[in-house]
Protein backbone atom coordinates (compact mmCIF):
# COMPACT_ATOMS: atom_id res chain seq x y z
CA UNK A 1 0.00 0.00 0.00
CA UNK A 2 2.59 2.77 1.36
CA UNK A 3 4.41 1.75 -2.54
CA UNK A 4 1.50 3.53 -4.11
CA UNK A 5 1.95 6.02 -1.85
CA UNK A 6 3.17 9.19 -4.15
CA UNK A 7 5.06 12.70 -3.11
CA UNK A 8 3.76 15.55 -5.00
CA UNK A 9 7.31 15.41 -6.70
CA UNK A 10 6.78 12.53 -7.82
CA UNK A 11 2.97 13.09 -9.27
CA UNK A 12 4.88 16.00 -10.82
CA UNK A 13 7.29 14.11 -12.00
CA UNK A 14 4.90 11.29 -13.75
CA UNK A 15 2.91 14.00 -15.12
CA UNK A 16 5.82 15.37 -16.74
CA UNK A 17 6.99 12.24 -18.23
CA UNK A 18 3.87 11.47 -19.47
CA UNK A 19 4.21 15.03 -21.38
CA UNK A 20 7.58 14.49 -22.52
CA UNK A 21 6.47 10.76 -23.91
CA UNK A 22 3.55 12.30 -26.31
CA UNK A 23 5.06 13.53 -29.66
CA UNK A 24 2.11 15.81 -30.07
CA UNK A 25 2.76 18.16 -27.16
CA UNK A 26 6.28 18.67 -28.20
CA UNK A 27 7.70 21.10 -30.38
CA UNK A 28 3.79 21.33 -31.43
CA UNK A 29 2.14 24.39 -33.54
CA UNK A 30 -0.99 25.83 -31.27
CA UNK A 31 -3.74 28.18 -32.37
CA UNK A 32 -5.55 30.16 -29.52
CA UNK A 33 -6.27 33.94 -28.70
CA UNK A 34 -4.29 35.34 -26.11
CA UNK A 35 -5.22 36.66 -22.97
CA UNK A 36 -4.12 38.11 -19.48
CA UNK A 37 -0.85 39.01 -21.38
CA UNK A 38 1.61 40.31 -19.13
CA UNK A 39 5.00 41.82 -20.31
CA UNK A 40 7.53 40.82 -17.05
CA UNK A 41 9.59 43.75 -16.20
CA UNK A 42 12.39 43.50 -15.57
CA UNK A 43 13.09 40.01 -16.76
CA UNK A 44 11.07 40.90 -20.76
CA UNK A 45 9.62 37.35 -20.38
CA UNK A 46 5.96 37.10 -21.25
CA UNK A 47 3.46 35.61 -19.73
CA UNK A 48 -0.04 35.12 -20.81
CA UNK A 49 -3.27 33.05 -21.22
CA UNK A 50 -3.73 30.90 -24.81
CA UNK A 51 -7.47 30.17 -25.08
CA UNK A 52 -10.32 29.26 -27.36
CA UNK A 53 -14.03 28.98 -26.73
CA UNK A 54 -14.20 26.18 -24.40
CA UNK A 55 -10.22 25.88 -22.47
CA UNK A 56 -7.40 27.67 -21.46
CA UNK A 57 -3.68 27.15 -21.48
CA UNK A 58 -1.06 28.92 -19.37
CA UNK A 59 1.92 29.78 -21.74
CA UNK A 60 5.26 31.75 -21.33
CA UNK A 61 7.94 32.93 -23.51
CA UNK A 62 11.03 33.90 -22.64
CA UNK A 63 12.78 37.09 -23.54
CA UNK A 64 15.46 34.78 -25.49
CA UNK A 65 12.84 34.21 -27.59
CA UNK A 66 10.03 37.33 -27.60
CA UNK A 67 13.39 39.72 -29.00
CA UNK A 68 12.80 37.65 -32.43
CA UNK A 69 8.90 38.38 -32.81
CA UNK A 70 8.39 41.31 -34.95
CA UNK A 71 5.20 42.49 -32.68
CA UNK A 72 3.81 43.17 -29.49
CA UNK A 73 0.86 40.75 -28.85
CA UNK A 74 -2.09 41.90 -27.07
CA UNK A 75 -5.19 40.40 -25.33
CA UNK A 76 -7.78 39.03 -27.58
CA UNK A 77 -5.07 38.83 -30.34
CA UNK A 78 -5.38 35.55 -32.36
CA UNK A 79 -1.78 34.12 -32.82
CA UNK A 80 -0.11 31.09 -33.58
CA UNK A 81 2.50 29.73 -31.53
CA UNK A 82 5.12 26.97 -31.82
CA UNK A 83 6.57 25.71 -28.67
CA UNK A 84 6.00 22.38 -25.94
CA UNK A 85 4.23 21.79 -23.69
CA UNK A 86 5.75 20.88 -20.25
CA UNK A 87 4.94 20.90 -16.57
CA UNK A 88 6.25 23.56 -14.27
CA UNK A 89 7.08 21.72 -10.94
CA UNK A 90 6.94 23.59 -8.57
CA UNK A 91 3.52 25.21 -8.82
CA UNK A 92 1.93 22.11 -11.07
CA UNK A 93 1.03 24.24 -13.91
CA UNK A 94 0.96 22.83 -17.31
CA UNK A 95 2.32 25.86 -19.90
CA UNK A 96 2.43 26.02 -23.03
CA UNK A 97 6.45 27.40 -23.41
CA UNK A 98 6.50 29.09 -26.63
CA UNK A 99 9.63 29.41 -29.55
CA UNK A 100 7.61 31.54 -31.85
CA UNK A 101 4.86 33.13 -32.25
CA UNK A 102 2.69 34.86 -35.31
CA UNK A 103 -0.59 36.58 -35.38
CA UNK A 104 -2.89 34.29 -36.49
CA UNK A 105 -3.68 33.72 -40.53
CA UNK A 106 -0.36 35.20 -41.13
CA UNK A 107 1.07 32.84 -39.31
CA UNK A 108 -0.47 29.88 -40.84
CA UNK A 109 0.28 31.65 -44.41
CA UNK A 110 3.93 31.71 -43.10
CA UNK A 111 4.47 28.42 -42.16
CA UNK A 112 2.78 27.09 -45.76
CA UNK A 113 5.26 29.48 -47.17
CA UNK A 114 8.29 27.53 -45.61
CA UNK A 115 6.93 24.47 -46.11
CA UNK A 116 6.77 24.92 -49.06
CA UNK A 117 10.03 26.70 -50.10
CA UNK A 118 11.85 23.75 -48.50
CA UNK A 119 9.97 21.29 -50.51
CA UNK A 120 10.75 23.13 -53.92
CA UNK A 121 14.04 23.79 -52.46
CA UNK A 122 14.84 20.29 -52.41
CA UNK A 123 13.80 19.49 -55.81
CA UNK A 124 15.52 22.32 -57.11
CA UNK A 125 13.65 23.97 -58.41
CA UNK A 126 15.79 27.15 -57.20
CA UNK A 127 18.67 26.13 -58.34
CA UNK A 128 20.83 28.74 -60.51
CA UNK A 129 21.51 26.09 -62.83
CA UNK A 130 17.48 26.41 -63.90
CA UNK A 131 17.65 29.47 -64.49
CA UNK A 132 17.39 30.31 -68.49
CA UNK A 133 18.93 33.66 -69.46
CA UNK A 134 16.95 36.31 -69.77
CA UNK A 135 17.24 37.89 -73.36
CA UNK A 136 18.90 41.18 -74.09
CA UNK A 137 16.91 42.52 -76.65
CA UNK A 138 13.25 41.15 -75.94
CA UNK A 139 11.07 42.15 -78.82
CA UNK A 140 8.05 41.01 -77.77
CA UNK A 141 6.66 40.60 -74.08
CA UNK A 142 4.10 38.76 -72.28
CA UNK A 143 2.49 40.42 -68.89
CA UNK A 144 0.84 38.01 -67.28
CA UNK A 145 -0.90 40.39 -64.73
CA UNK A 146 -4.69 41.96 -64.10
CA UNK A 147 -5.86 43.62 -66.72
CA UNK A 148 -6.73 46.41 -64.45
CA UNK A 149 -4.30 46.80 -62.30
CA UNK A 150 -1.56 48.91 -60.87
CA UNK A 151 0.66 46.59 -62.11
CA UNK A 152 0.13 46.60 -65.61
CA UNK A 153 -0.31 50.87 -65.89
CA UNK A 154 2.87 51.31 -64.43
CA UNK A 155 4.42 48.54 -67.36
CA UNK A 156 2.64 49.58 -69.89
CA UNK A 157 4.21 53.50 -69.08
CA UNK A 158 7.55 52.11 -68.40
CA UNK A 159 7.46 50.50 -71.57
CA UNK A 160 6.20 53.54 -73.47
CA UNK A 161 9.24 55.51 -72.26
CA UNK A 162 11.95 53.37 -72.72
CA UNK A 163 10.85 51.90 -76.24
CA UNK A 164 7.66 53.04 -77.77
CA UNK A 165 8.06 49.94 -80.29
CA UNK A 166 8.23 47.29 -78.24
CA UNK A 167 5.42 45.06 -78.49
CA UNK A 168 3.48 44.10 -75.36
CA UNK A 169 1.06 40.86 -75.42
CA UNK A 170 -1.19 41.11 -72.06
CA UNK A 171 -2.32 37.85 -70.49
CA UNK A 172 -5.18 38.59 -68.11
CA UNK A 173 -5.07 36.70 -65.16
CA UNK A 174 -6.88 37.23 -61.50
CA UNK A 175 -3.58 38.08 -58.95
CA UNK A 176 -5.70 37.74 -55.54
CA UNK A 177 -8.02 35.52 -54.55
CA UNK A 178 -9.23 31.70 -54.51
CA UNK A 179 -8.91 31.80 -58.57
CA UNK A 180 -6.13 33.39 -58.94
CA UNK A 181 -2.83 30.27 -59.03
CA UNK A 182 -5.14 28.42 -60.95
CA UNK A 183 -5.63 31.62 -63.68
CA UNK A 184 -1.92 33.16 -63.08
CA UNK A 185 -0.45 29.00 -64.06
CA UNK A 186 -2.83 28.98 -66.94
CA UNK A 187 -1.83 32.27 -68.25
CA UNK A 188 1.86 31.47 -68.02
CA UNK A 189 0.88 28.19 -70.11
CA UNK A 190 -1.61 30.24 -72.52
CA UNK A 191 1.72 32.79 -73.25
CA UNK A 192 3.96 29.72 -73.89
CA UNK A 193 1.38 27.74 -76.09
CA UNK A 194 0.54 31.07 -78.29
CA UNK A 195 4.61 31.30 -78.61
CA UNK A 196 6.76 33.99 -80.80
CA UNK A 197 7.19 35.37 -77.05
CA UNK A 198 10.53 36.06 -75.66
CA UNK A 199 9.85 37.17 -72.17
CA UNK A 200 7.55 36.83 -69.81
CA UNK A 201 6.70 38.98 -66.81
CA UNK A 202 4.04 38.06 -64.18
CA UNK A 203 3.04 39.88 -61.08
CA UNK A 204 1.04 42.47 -59.45
CA UNK A 205 1.20 45.79 -57.31
CA UNK A 206 1.75 45.60 -53.30
CA UNK A 207 -1.04 44.33 -50.98
CA UNK A 208 -1.26 42.36 -48.12
CA UNK A 209 0.42 38.73 -47.57
CA UNK A 210 -3.06 37.44 -48.25
CA UNK A 211 -3.57 39.10 -51.34
CA UNK A 212 0.30 38.90 -52.79
CA UNK A 213 -0.65 34.88 -51.71
CA UNK A 214 -1.24 33.44 -55.12
CA UNK A 215 2.32 33.78 -56.25
CA UNK A 216 3.53 31.64 -53.05
CA UNK A 217 1.12 28.47 -54.22
CA UNK A 218 2.44 25.65 -55.29
CA UNK A 219 0.52 25.70 -58.88
CA UNK A 220 2.22 29.20 -59.88
CA UNK A 221 5.48 27.97 -58.84
CA UNK A 222 5.51 24.75 -61.32
CA UNK A 223 3.85 26.84 -63.55
CA UNK A 224 6.59 29.17 -63.83
CA UNK A 225 9.34 26.42 -63.59
CA UNK A 226 7.54 24.86 -66.96
CA UNK A 227 7.38 27.95 -68.83
CA UNK A 228 9.70 27.58 -71.82
CA UNK A 229 9.83 31.15 -72.08
CA UNK A 230 12.44 33.12 -69.40
CA UNK A 231 9.98 34.46 -66.37
CA UNK A 232 10.69 37.51 -64.29
CA UNK A 233 8.80 37.58 -61.05
CA UNK A 234 7.01 41.39 -60.12
CA UNK A 235 5.01 41.25 -57.54
CA UNK A 236 4.30 43.98 -55.03
CA UNK A 237 7.36 45.63 -53.63
CA UNK A 238 10.50 45.60 -53.14
CA UNK A 239 10.70 43.74 -49.70
CA UNK A 240 8.23 41.29 -50.54
CA UNK A 241 9.50 37.74 -51.79
CA UNK A 242 7.36 35.56 -52.82
CA UNK A 243 7.79 31.55 -54.32
CA UNK A 244 7.33 32.95 -57.34
CA UNK A 245 10.57 35.01 -56.74
CA UNK A 246 12.58 32.21 -56.24
CA UNK A 247 11.40 30.06 -59.29
CA UNK A 248 11.48 32.46 -61.69
CA UNK A 249 14.56 33.33 -63.83
CA UNK A 250 14.65 37.11 -62.49
CA UNK A 251 13.32 38.49 -59.82
CA UNK A 252 12.46 42.33 -60.28
CA UNK A 253 11.68 44.29 -56.85
CA UNK A 254 8.53 45.85 -58.19
CA UNK A 255 6.19 45.63 -61.80
CA UNK A 256 7.69 48.87 -63.03
CA UNK A 257 11.29 47.62 -62.44
CA UNK A 258 10.61 44.61 -64.06
CA UNK A 259 9.85 46.99 -67.32
CA UNK A 260 13.18 48.60 -66.69
CA UNK A 261 15.05 45.58 -66.21
CA UNK A 262 13.33 44.05 -69.29
CA UNK A 263 13.10 46.59 -71.70
CA UNK A 264 16.16 48.54 -73.44
CA UNK A 265 15.53 52.04 -74.26
CA UNK A 266 15.14 52.14 -77.99
CA UNK A 267 17.69 54.57 -78.13
CA UNK A 268 20.42 52.16 -76.35
CA UNK A 269 19.60 49.86 -79.05
CA UNK A 270 20.35 52.18 -81.73
CA UNK A 271 23.24 53.04 -80.22
CA UNK A 272 24.71 49.64 -79.80
CA UNK A 273 23.65 49.26 -83.50
CA UNK A 274 26.05 52.31 -84.30
CA UNK A 275 28.78 50.84 -82.27
CA UNK A 276 28.71 47.92 -84.23
CA UNK A 277 28.46 49.86 -87.30
CA UNK A 278 31.61 52.17 -86.29
CA UNK A 279 33.40 49.17 -85.03
CA UNK A 280 32.89 47.56 -88.63
CA UNK A 281 33.92 50.54 -90.50
CA UNK A 282 37.04 51.59 -88.16
CA UNK A 283 38.23 48.04 -88.35
CA UNK A 284 37.80 47.90 -92.25
CA UNK A 285 39.61 51.10 -92.24
CA UNK A 286 42.61 49.94 -90.58
CA UNK A 287 42.68 46.45 -92.42
CA UNK A 288 42.91 48.31 -95.96
CA UNK A 289 45.71 50.08 -94.25
CA UNK A 290 47.45 47.50 -92.95
CA UNK A 291 46.89 45.76 -96.14
CA UNK A 292 47.75 48.43 -98.03
CA UNK A 293 51.15 49.23 -96.25
CA UNK A 294 52.07 45.63 -96.69
CA UNK A 295 51.52 46.45 -100.67
CA UNK A 296 53.98 49.51 -100.57
CA UNK A 297 56.41 47.39 -98.60
CA UNK A 298 56.49 44.34 -101.59
CA UNK A 299 56.42 47.40 -104.28
CA UNK A 300 59.48 49.24 -102.65
CA UNK A 301 61.48 46.13 -102.87
CA UNK A 302 63.90 46.01 -106.35
CA UNK A 303 62.67 43.35 -108.12
CA UNK A 304 59.09 44.99 -108.58
CA UNK A 305 60.21 48.31 -108.68
CA UNK A 306 63.03 48.05 -111.54
CA UNK A 307 61.42 45.01 -113.30
CA UNK A 308 64.63 45.20 -115.96
CA UNK A 309 67.28 44.64 -112.20
CA UNK A 310 66.95 40.85 -112.57
CA UNK A 311 67.87 40.93 -116.33
CA UNK A 312 70.68 43.09 -115.43
CA UNK A 313 72.03 41.52 -112.62
CA UNK A 314 72.42 38.40 -114.47
CA UNK A 315 74.15 40.28 -117.02
CA UNK A 316 76.62 41.18 -114.84
CA UNK A 317 76.75 37.68 -113.26
CA UNK A 318 77.58 36.68 -116.56
CA UNK A 319 79.93 39.25 -117.34
CA UNK A 320 82.25 38.39 -113.97
CA UNK A 321 81.87 34.80 -114.95
CA UNK A 322 83.23 35.33 -118.14
CA UNK A 323 86.08 36.89 -117.36
CA UNK A 324 86.74 34.80 -114.79
CA UNK A 325 86.61 31.76 -117.95
CA UNK A 326 89.16 33.60 -119.73
CA UNK A 327 91.77 34.24 -116.67
CA UNK A 328 91.21 30.62 -116.30
CA UNK A 329 92.15 29.93 -119.80
CA UNK A 330 94.91 32.11 -119.81
CA UNK A 331 96.64 30.67 -117.06
CA UNK A 332 96.10 27.41 -118.05
CA UNK A 333 97.53 28.62 -121.97
CA UNK A 334 100.59 30.17 -120.45
CA UNK A 335 100.92 27.14 -117.57
CA UNK A 336 101.52 24.71 -120.54
CA UNK A 337 103.34 27.18 -122.77
CA UNK A 338 105.67 27.10 -120.13
CA UNK A 339 106.11 23.20 -120.20
CA UNK A 340 106.31 23.16 -123.70
CA UNK A 341 109.64 26.02 -123.57
CA UNK A 342 110.88 23.86 -120.64
CA UNK A 343 110.38 20.24 -123.02
CA UNK A 344 111.69 21.80 -125.92
CA UNK A 345 114.96 23.01 -124.13
CA UNK A 346 115.75 19.69 -122.89
CA UNK A 347 115.15 18.11 -126.23
CA UNK A 348 117.55 20.89 -127.62
CA UNK A 349 119.83 19.12 -125.66
CA UNK A 350 119.36 15.92 -126.43
CA UNK A 351 119.80 17.31 -129.96
CA UNK A 352 122.89 16.17 -131.82
CA UNK A 353 122.48 19.35 -133.38
CA UNK A 354 123.08 21.20 -130.26
CA UNK A 355 126.59 19.30 -129.91
CA UNK A 356 127.31 21.54 -133.36
CA UNK A 357 126.78 24.43 -130.73
CA UNK A 358 128.73 23.86 -128.50
CA UNK A 359 131.50 23.98 -131.31
CA UNK A 360 131.68 20.00 -132.15
CA UNK A 361 131.11 19.11 -136.21
CA UNK A 362 129.44 16.40 -137.72
CA UNK A 363 131.02 14.56 -140.75
CA UNK A 364 129.05 13.14 -143.65
CA UNK A 365 130.04 10.46 -146.16
CA UNK A 366 129.44 11.21 -149.87
CA UNK A 367 126.11 9.15 -149.26
CA UNK A 368 125.11 11.75 -146.67
CA UNK A 369 125.90 8.96 -144.13
CA UNK A 370 127.63 10.26 -140.16
CA UNK A 371 130.59 8.88 -139.93
CA UNK A 372 131.04 7.75 -137.04
CA UNK A 373 134.24 5.60 -136.96
CA UNK A 374 137.82 5.78 -139.01
CA UNK A 375 136.76 2.74 -140.47
CA UNK A 376 134.13 4.17 -142.76
CA UNK A 377 136.42 6.19 -145.07
CA UNK A 378 139.77 6.48 -146.43
CA UNK A 379 142.48 9.05 -148.16
CA UNK A 380 140.95 10.96 -151.24
CA UNK A 381 137.08 10.80 -149.59
CA UNK A 382 135.10 13.84 -149.68
CA UNK A 383 133.19 14.34 -146.60
CA UNK A 384 130.43 17.40 -145.73
CA UNK A 385 131.14 18.81 -142.40
CA UNK A 386 127.87 20.14 -140.66
CA UNK A 387 128.92 23.04 -137.87
CA UNK A 388 126.76 24.94 -136.33
CA UNK A 389 125.57 27.75 -138.61
CA UNK A 390 126.55 25.86 -142.05
CA UNK A 391 128.65 23.31 -144.17
CA UNK A 392 131.91 22.79 -145.62
CA UNK A 393 133.31 20.29 -148.39
CA UNK A 394 136.60 18.56 -147.43
CA UNK A 395 138.81 16.18 -148.37
CA UNK A 396 140.51 13.24 -146.77
CA UNK A 397 143.78 14.06 -146.79
CA UNK A 398 144.79 10.95 -144.42
CA UNK A 399 143.59 8.21 -142.00
CA UNK A 400 145.08 7.00 -138.95
CA UNK A 401 144.01 4.99 -136.19
CA UNK A 402 143.76 6.33 -132.84
CA UNK B 1 14.79 42.08 -98.29
CA UNK B 2 11.25 43.20 -97.37
CA UNK B 3 10.56 43.99 -93.74
CA UNK B 4 8.34 40.96 -93.48
CA UNK B 5 11.10 38.90 -94.29
CA UNK B 6 13.86 40.39 -92.26
CA UNK B 7 11.80 39.98 -89.08
CA UNK B 8 11.68 36.23 -90.31
CA UNK B 9 14.78 35.13 -90.92
CA UNK B 10 16.24 37.53 -88.15
CA UNK B 11 15.99 39.00 -84.86
CA UNK B 12 17.48 41.89 -82.80
CA UNK B 13 19.44 39.71 -80.72
CA UNK B 14 20.86 37.12 -83.05
CA UNK B 15 22.13 40.10 -85.32
CA UNK B 16 23.93 41.76 -82.78
CA UNK B 17 25.14 38.62 -81.92
CA UNK B 18 25.97 37.79 -85.20
CA UNK B 19 27.66 41.58 -85.47
CA UNK B 20 29.61 40.96 -82.54
CA UNK B 21 31.06 37.67 -83.98
CA UNK B 22 31.67 39.64 -86.96
CA UNK B 23 33.75 42.36 -85.04
CA UNK B 24 35.75 39.48 -83.44
CA UNK B 25 36.81 38.00 -86.86
CA UNK B 26 38.08 41.06 -88.43
CA UNK B 27 40.16 41.80 -85.27
CA UNK B 28 42.00 38.65 -86.36
CA UNK B 29 45.27 39.66 -87.82
CA UNK B 30 45.94 37.02 -90.38
CA UNK B 31 42.35 37.82 -91.95
CA UNK B 32 42.43 37.53 -95.36
CA UNK B 33 41.40 41.25 -97.42
CA UNK B 34 38.39 38.52 -99.22
CA UNK B 35 37.32 37.50 -95.95
CA UNK B 36 37.63 40.86 -94.39
CA UNK B 37 35.78 42.55 -97.73
CA UNK B 38 32.87 39.63 -97.35
CA UNK B 39 32.16 39.88 -93.65
CA UNK B 40 32.62 43.56 -93.68
CA UNK B 41 30.02 43.68 -96.62
CA UNK B 42 27.82 41.36 -94.16
CA UNK B 43 27.97 43.26 -91.22
CA UNK B 44 26.90 46.62 -93.06
CA UNK B 45 23.65 44.40 -94.25
CA UNK B 46 23.24 43.59 -90.74
CA UNK B 47 23.60 46.92 -88.95
CA UNK B 48 21.00 48.15 -91.47
CA UNK B 49 18.48 44.95 -90.95
CA UNK B 50 18.99 45.63 -87.01
CA UNK B 51 18.33 49.37 -87.53
CA UNK B 52 15.07 48.39 -89.71
CA UNK B 53 14.25 45.56 -87.11
CA UNK B 54 14.33 48.21 -83.97
CA UNK B 55 12.22 51.24 -86.10
CA UNK B 56 9.20 48.64 -87.86
CA UNK B 57 8.57 46.64 -84.51
CA UNK B 58 4.81 47.14 -84.45
CA UNK B 59 4.50 49.07 -81.59
CA UNK B 60 1.40 47.05 -80.47
CA UNK B 61 -0.49 46.19 -77.46
CA UNK B 62 -2.43 42.82 -77.33
CA UNK B 63 -4.73 40.77 -75.37
CA UNK B 64 -4.11 37.38 -75.28
CA UNK B 65 -7.71 35.94 -74.91
CA UNK B 66 -9.08 32.35 -75.53
CA UNK B 67 -12.10 32.23 -78.08
CA UNK B 68 -15.48 29.80 -77.77
CA UNK B 69 -13.26 27.08 -79.03
CA UNK B 70 -10.87 27.62 -76.97
CA UNK B 71 -8.96 28.81 -79.44
CA UNK B 72 -5.73 31.55 -78.42
CA UNK B 73 -6.84 35.44 -80.39
CA UNK B 74 -5.24 38.25 -79.83
CA UNK B 75 -7.14 41.31 -79.39
CA UNK B 76 -5.84 45.04 -79.28
CA UNK B 77 -5.19 46.38 -75.81
CA UNK B 78 -7.72 49.44 -75.19
CA UNK B 79 -7.24 51.87 -71.95
CA UNK B 80 -9.06 51.35 -69.46
CA UNK B 81 -8.24 54.89 -68.96
CA UNK B 82 -9.07 55.90 -72.41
Amino acid sequence: MSDSILTVSEVNQEINDALKRNPKLWNCWVTGEISNFKDHIPSGHWYFTLKDEYAGIKAVMFRTRTVATGFKPQNGMKVLIRGSVKLYEKDGNIQLYAEEIYPSGIGALYLAFEKLKDQLSVEGLFSPERKRPIPKFPSKIAIVTSPTGAALRDILHIARRRNPNISLLIVPSAVQGDAAPGEIAGAIEKANSYGDIDLLIIGRGGGSLEELWAFNTEEVARAIAKSEVPVVSAVGHEIDYTIADFVADLRAPTPSAAAEMAIPVLADLHANVAYYAEKLRTRMNYLLEQKHHRLQVLISENSLVRPGWIIEQSRQDLDVRCQQLQEAMTGFVTEKSGILKLLSAKLDLLSPLAVLGRGYTLAYDAKGCVVKSMKQIKEGDSLSLKFRDGSAGCCVNRVENS
Amino acid sequence: MNKDELKQSLTFETGIQRLEQIVRDLEQNNISLDEALELFGEGIRLVKSCNIILDSAEAKVKVLLEDGQGQLVTEQYVSGEN
